[in-house]
């Protein structure tokens, strides 16, 4: 079973932060708190678009084929994508 | 062009936003088959649209008069919506998929102009009308306008005419819900910029497009 990173907090919704990292290796185990990436913190789909669209080399026009969708409905995926990530941003430069 | 076909067949939304799957050059074709489609039969039915939002019957102009009105009507709609697109969202609309998927958003038109073939719907009206007339400006009136008398209505002829009344204007609901949806996946604008847009460009759209049309039927005689 493919596991998701929980971005958001199951009893406040605010957004998690990473307290504990662990190597499988050696079984070093670091405590602090770390930031998500933004891209960690959107859904699993926008994830996935994302990466499917790097590895078409940004090709609206391909990704519209590989989802079977219309050219602008690709775009407006994206374009929503675009301006979660930028107040993603905006949220945590202030 | 299958898979097209497929996903719009399983998809029950199509039958009113088609745009998830088709837009650009593709639904421009197919628009502008459903247009001249559209002009064919309403050169034999009768029924003609002169305007963004008007389906009117008893128009009996050449295939090429329907075809200039029904294009002038997407047009204005295209032009307008286009501009308001472009001022809200930004220049990366497309006008291909304005235009291509207003062209499909035609299609309500198309099952329209088979309502031509009818009699009964223009007999009833004809009736009305002669009887309206006949009371409000008397026989004289009636003769300047050429309303003859359709004659005996009977009850049931009264039901289909509702019916089909009813039906047109299922019919221009259903057209405005694919022209919203067209503009909406064009756009991607959302919310209360959508909506008044949406509705602002469709009013001017329709004022436009009776002024041309106005001009072209009494300019020209195609």
């Amino acid at each position: 079973m493919k596991k998701k990173i929980p971005s958001s907090c199951p009893s406040c919704n605010s957004q998690l932060q990473v307290k504990i990292l662990h190597c499988n290796t050696c079984g070093t185990t670091v405590d602090g708190l770390f930031s998500l990436p933004s891209i960690a913190i959107l859904s699993p789909e926008d994830q996935d678009f994302i990466i499917e669209f790097v590895i078409r080399s940004g090709s609206l026009k391909e990704m519209a084929n590989h989802l079977k969708l219309s050219y602008p409905t690709v775009r407006n995926m994206l374009d929503d994508i675009i301006n979660k990530l930028k107040s993603l941003h905006n949220e945590n430069n202030n | 062009m299958k898979t097209i076909i497929n996903n719009l067949l399983s998809d029950k939304k199509s039958l009113y936003n088609p745009f998830n799957y088709i837009a650009g050059i593709q639904a421009l074709i197919i628009g502008l088959l459903i247009i001249i489609i559209t002009s064919s039969i309403g050169a034999y039915s009768g029924i003609h649209f002169p305007g963004v939002l008007d389906i009117k019957i008893g128009y009996e102009g050449s295939f090429l008069m329907h075809l200039a009105i029904s294009a002038m009507a997407w047009f204005s709609a295209v032009v307008v919506l286009y501009i308001m697109a472009i001022i809200l969202a930004g220049p990366k609309v497309r006008f291909i998929d304005i235009a291509g998927t207003l062209a499909i958003a035609r299609f309500p038109a198309l099952i329209a102009s088979l309502t031509g073939f009818i009699n009964v719907f223009s007999k009833v009206i004809d009736y009305i009308l002669y009887k309206v007339f006949e009371k409000v400006q008397g026989v004289a009136e009636i003769e300047i306008l050429k309303i003859s008398d359709p004659g005996h209505v009977a009850t049931w002829e009264f039901i289909v005419a509702a019916l089909i009344g009813l039906s047109m204007i299922i019919i221009v609901v259903w057209m405005v819900a694919m022209m919203f949806h067209a503009y909406r996946v064009s756009s991607n604008l959302k919310g209360s910029n959508l909506i008044a847009s949406f509705i602002i460009g469709i009013l001017i759209a329709q004022i436009i497009s009776n002024i041309l049309i106005f001009w072209i039927a009494g300019t020209y005689i195609i």
